[in-house]
C-alpha cells in the first residue's frame, strides 16, 4: 500500500475512532448523576453536565463561556482556588454556597482536580457539585434534635437524681411504714380485745383474740360480708347484732351464752372525713359480769335477810313506843325513837339496795301504764308536804301551762324516781327556801323536774352525779345519812322508759334536776 | 445567490471537521427553536446542490469546506439574517464546538495561547494556514494572519466572532476583547486576511 494511502486509511480510522469517543462523551455527559462542569484554567464554563444543568437551572448553551462566579454565591468561596488546585494535582473537595439561576443558594460539596497536558502545563479543571441542602437540613435537624436530647437528657438527670432522692424517701418511708405495721400487727395480734377491721362493707381483718371468742380461722371470716356470715353457726349471733344495731355501737353487750359476754364498740375509720369502714372492739366482760351478778346477789341475799329482822325491830320498837309494852320514861321514849329512826333508814338502805339488785339482775318489772305525768307528780309532791313544812321549805307544784300528753310509764318506779329527786332537793335546801316541782313538755315528751336553792353540785363531781354510792362532798358535810343510791336509781327507772335525766347547777346557789318522758304514741294501747 | 457563484465556492478545495455544522445546527436552534427552519436550511443547500443533514454529520469527520461556507450562506438567506448574526454565530462557535473542548488548550497565557493557533487551524481545517503575525503582550494585542483561505466574505465575518470568543475564552471575565479583520482578500485583493485581536486584561 502506497504511504499516502496508508495515513489516509489510518486517519480515517482515527477520525471513526474519535467520532465514537465524542459520542461516547457527549452521552456521558448527559447521562452522568453528578453535576459536573469543565473550565478553563481562568475558570471559564467550557462543558456542563445535564445534571449540572438541571442543580443550577441554566441551559448548556447560556451557561458556557461564563465565569463560574456565576454559579458560586459568594467570593471568598473562589479565593485563590486556582493555588489550591494547581499544581497539587490532587482532588480538592470543599463547600461552597452555590447560586442558581434565579440567586437561589445552594449548600454544595465540591471536588475539583486540574488537568494539565502532557508538558504539565495546566488546560482545564473539573469541578463536580453535590447538592447538600438536604443532608445539611437534616444536620440541622438533627443537631436540634441532639441539643433537645441533650436537654432532655439533663432534664431526665435531674428527674432520675430526684426519683432516686424520692425512692430513697419512700424506702425510709416504706420502712418506717413496715416497722409500724409489724409494729400494729404486733399490738393488733396480742391485744387482749378482739378486733375486726371492715373495709367495703367485708370483713377484712380479725385479730387471734376475736377468732378465740368465736371459734373461728382468719380462712373463714375475712373477706365476707356481714350478711354472709349470719349463715355461719359460730360467729351467727355477733353478725346478727351487727346487722340489726346498725350504726356505730358504744358498749354494747352481747351475750354469747349465759357465761359469755362480750361488750361491742364500733368507731368509724375515716379518710378525709369520709367513713372508709369500722372497726369493731370485742370486750370480753364475762368476768366483770360473774363478779356484777355475784355482787347482786350477794347484795340481795343480804337485803333479804335483813329486811325481815329490821321489820321485826321496827313492830317491836314502835310496840314500845306506842306503850303496848308498858309506860315508859321520856328518856327511854327519846332514845327508842332514836333507835326506830336509825331502824327505818336502815330499811329504806335496803330497800334501795332491793332496788338495786332488781335492777342490775333486770327484774325490775316494768307494768306500764298510760297517764298523765303531772298527776303522778303532785301525788309525789303531796307526800312531801308535811316534811317540807317540817323543814320550813316551800314545796310548790307549779302546773304546766298547757295539757300535757299522756305518757306510757311503770307509776309506782317513776314516783319512785320523783321521790329521790324531791327527797334530795328537800334533803339538801336550807330551811326557809322553796323547792319547785314542775312538769312541762312539748310534742314529743313530758318533762319532770325539780327545782332548790340548796347547796347545789360542785363542778367537778358533776360526771359522777348518776353514779352507785356516790354523794357529793358538800352534801356529805351536810347530811352523813344519805346512801348515795336515789339517782341511781332514778337514772335507771327513767332510761327503762326510753327517757332522759340531767340536771343545771351552781353550786351555792342550787340544782334543778330533770327528766324526760316520751310521750305515748299508743294511743292509749298497752 | 446566483447559481455561478454556487458553483464557483464548490469548486473550491479543502476540508472542514464535521463539528463546524454542529455548532451551526446549534446557534440556528438557539435562536429559532424551530427543527422547520433546520430543514429549510437543508432544503435550501439541497437546492445549491449540497445534501447535508445536520444531525447525520460526523463531527470529526472532514467535509468541504465549501460547504461550510454555503451552510453559513444558506443560513443567512433562509433565515434573513444579517452579517452581525453571522458574527454572532462565529462568537457562539469555540463555546459549543468539540475541537475547542478537546483539542484547544486555552492558556491564560496569551504566549502559550497563540502558539498552538497555528495547529489548532489545522485541526479544524485541511486547507489555508493560520500564522500568528504578532503578540504584542504591552499593547495586547494579537495579529493573526490567514492565508489560502478565500472562500467567501461571510467567512471573514464568522472568524471574526470566532476569534474574538475563544481570546476570550482565555481571559479574564472583566476583559473585554474585540477582533476585527484589518485585511481582506474580498476588500483588499490581498492574499490572505488579518485579524487584529484586542483585550483589555
Amino acid at each position: 500500500m502506497p504511504k499516502e494511502k496508508f495515513f489516509e486509511k489510518r486517519e480515517k480510522e482515527l477520525t471513526e475512532d474519535i467520532s465514537t469517543l465524542e459520542g461516547y462523551i457527549n452521552d456521558l455527559w448527559e447521562i452522568i448523576p453528578v453535576a459536573i462542569c469543565i473550565t478553563t484554567p481562568i475558570f471559564t464554563l467550557l462543558e456542563t453536565s445535564r445534571s449540572f444543568n438541571n442543580l443550577f437551572g441554566y441551559e448548556k448553551d447560556e451557561i458556557t463561556g461564563s465565569p463560574i462566579e456565576t454559579i458560586f454565591s459568594k467570593e471568598e468561596d473562589l479565593k485563590n482556588l486556582s493555588e489550591k488546585l494547581f499544581p497539587r494535582k490532587k482532588i480538592l473537595n470543599f463547600e461552597i454556597s452555590g447560586k442558581a439561576k434565579g440567586g437561589k443558594e445552594i449548600p454544595m460539596l465540591v471536588s475539583a482536580i486540574a488537568r494539565e497536558d502532557q508538558e504539565g502545563e495546566l488546560v482545564s479543571y473539573i469541578f463536580s457539585f453535590v447538592d447538600v441542602t438536604l443532608i445539611r437540613r437534616v444536620e440541622g435537624t438533627l443537631e436540634e434534635k441532639v441539643a433537645e436530647l441533650q436537654r432532655y437528657t439533663v432534664q431526665l438527670e435531674g428527674s432520675r437524681r430526684a426519683l432516686l432522692n424520692i425512692l430513697e424517701d419512700v424506702e425510709s418511708e416504706r420502712v418506717a411504714a413496715e416497722k409500724e405495721r409489724d409494729k400494729t400487727a404486733a399490738i393488733i395480734k396480742n391485744f387482749a380485745d378482739g378486733l375486726l377491721l371492715m373495709e367495703n362493707n367485708k370483713i377484712s381483718l380479725i385479730n387471734p383474740a376475736a377468732q378465740a371468742f368465736f371459734n373461728v380461722s382468719e380462712a373463714e371470716v375475712v373477706g365476707r360480708t356481714i350478711a354472709e356470715l349470719e349463715g355461719t353457726a359460730k360467729i351467727q349471733s355477733f353478725a346478727k347484732f351487727l346487722n340489726k344495731t346498725g350504726a356505730d355501737i358504744f358498749r354494747e353487750e352481747l351475750p354469747l351464752n349465759e357465761n359469755f359476754i362480750l361488750e361491742v364498740s364500733t368507731v368509724a375509720t375515716l379518710k378525709d372525713a369520709k367513713e372508709t369502714g369500722k372497726i369493731i372492739i370485742l370486750h370480753d366482760v364475762s368476768r366483770e359480769k360473774m363478779v356484777e351478778k355475784m355482787k347482786t346477789e350477794f347484795v340481795s341475799l343480804a337485803a333479804h335477810q335483813l329486811r325481815t329482822p329490821l321489820s321485826a325491830i321496827k313492830w317491836a320498837l314502835k310496840m314500845l313506843l306506842d306503850g303496848d309494852m308498858g309506860s315508859i320514861k321520856q328518856d327511854q321514849k327519846n332514845f327508842l325513837e332514836k333507835t326506830y329512826q336509825s331502824n327505818e333508814r336502815m330499811i329504806a338502805l335496803v330497800n334501795d339496795l332491793l332496788d338495786i339488785t332488781r335492777i342490775e339482775e333486770g327484774k325490775y318489772l316494768y307494768k306500764p301504764t298510760v297517764t298523765q305525768l303531772e298527776l303522778v307528780a303532785k301525788f309525789v309532791a303531796d307526800s312531801y308536804k308535811d316534811e317540807a313544812k317540817a323543814k320550813n321549805i316551800k314545796l310548790t307544784l307549779r302546773k304546766s301551762d298547757s295539757l300535757l300528753r299522756p305518757v306510757k310509764i311503770d307509776v309506782e318506779k317513776i314516783r319512785l324516781a320523783m321521790q329521790n329527786i324531791i327527797d334530795n332537793a328537800i334533803r339538801y335546801s336550807a330551811e326557809g327556801s322553796e323547792v319547785i316541782v314542775a312538769c312541762s313538755g312539748n310534742e314529743k315528751e313530758a318533762i319532770f323536774s325539780v327545782q332548790d336553792s340548796g347547796i347545789g353540785i360542785p363542778k367537778d363531781q358533776r360526771t359522777r352525779m348518776f353514779s352507785k354510792f356516790f354523794r357529793g362532798s358538800n352534801a356529805v358535810r351536810i347530811d352523813t345519812e344519805g346512801s348515795g343510791l336515789g339517782l341511781y336509781i332514778a337514772k335507771n327507772i327513767v332510761e327503762a322508759h326510753n327517757g332522759r335525766i340531767w340536771f343545771e347547777s351552781e353550786p351555792g346557789k342550787g340544782a334543778t334536776f330533770y327528766f324526760s318522758l316520751p310521750i305515748d304514741s299508743s294511743n292509749g294501747k298497752i | 445567490m446566483e447559481k455561478n457563484e454556487i458553483e464557483e465556492i464548490l469548486k473550491k478545495q479543502g476540508d472542514a471537521r464535521g463539528a463546524v455544522f454542529h455548532t451551526d445546527l446549534n446557534y440556528v436552534l438557539q435562536k429559532t427553536a424551530s427543527e422547520d427552519s433546520v430543514a429549510k436550511i437543508e432544503e435550501k443547500l439541497k437546492e445549491w446542490g449540497v445534501n447535508l443533514v445536520y444531525r447525520k454529520v460526523e463531527p470529526m469527520s472532514w467535509y468541504p469546506v465549501a460547504w461550510r461556507t454555503l451552510s453559513l450562506l444558506a443560513i443567512q438567506e433562509v433565515l434573513g439574517w444579517d452579517d452581525e448574526e453571522i458574527i454572532k454565530m462565529g462568537r457562539n462557535a469555540p463555546r459549543v464546538s468539540v475541537i475547542v473542548k478537546l483539542f484547544f488548550k486555552l492558556f491564560p497565557d496569551i504566549g502559550k495561547f497563540a502558539r498552538q493557533i497555528p495547529k489548532y487551524w489545522t485541526k479544524h481545517y485541511t486547507c489555508g494556514t493560520l500564522k500568528v503575525v504578532e503578540l504584542d503582550k504591552d499593547n495586547k494585542q494579537l495579529i493573526l494572519r490567514l492565508e489560502n483561505f478565500a472562500f467567501h466574505p461571510i467567512l471573514c465575518k464568522y472568524l471574526k466572532g470566532y476569534f474574538e470568543t475563544a481570546t476570550k475564552l482565555t481571559r479574564p471575565k472583566d476583559s473585554i476583547v474585540t477582533c476585527e479583520e484589518i485585511q481582506c482578500t474580498f476588500k483588499d485583493s490581498t492574499p490572505y486576511e488579518v485579524y487584529q485581536i484586542k483585550w483589555t486584561k
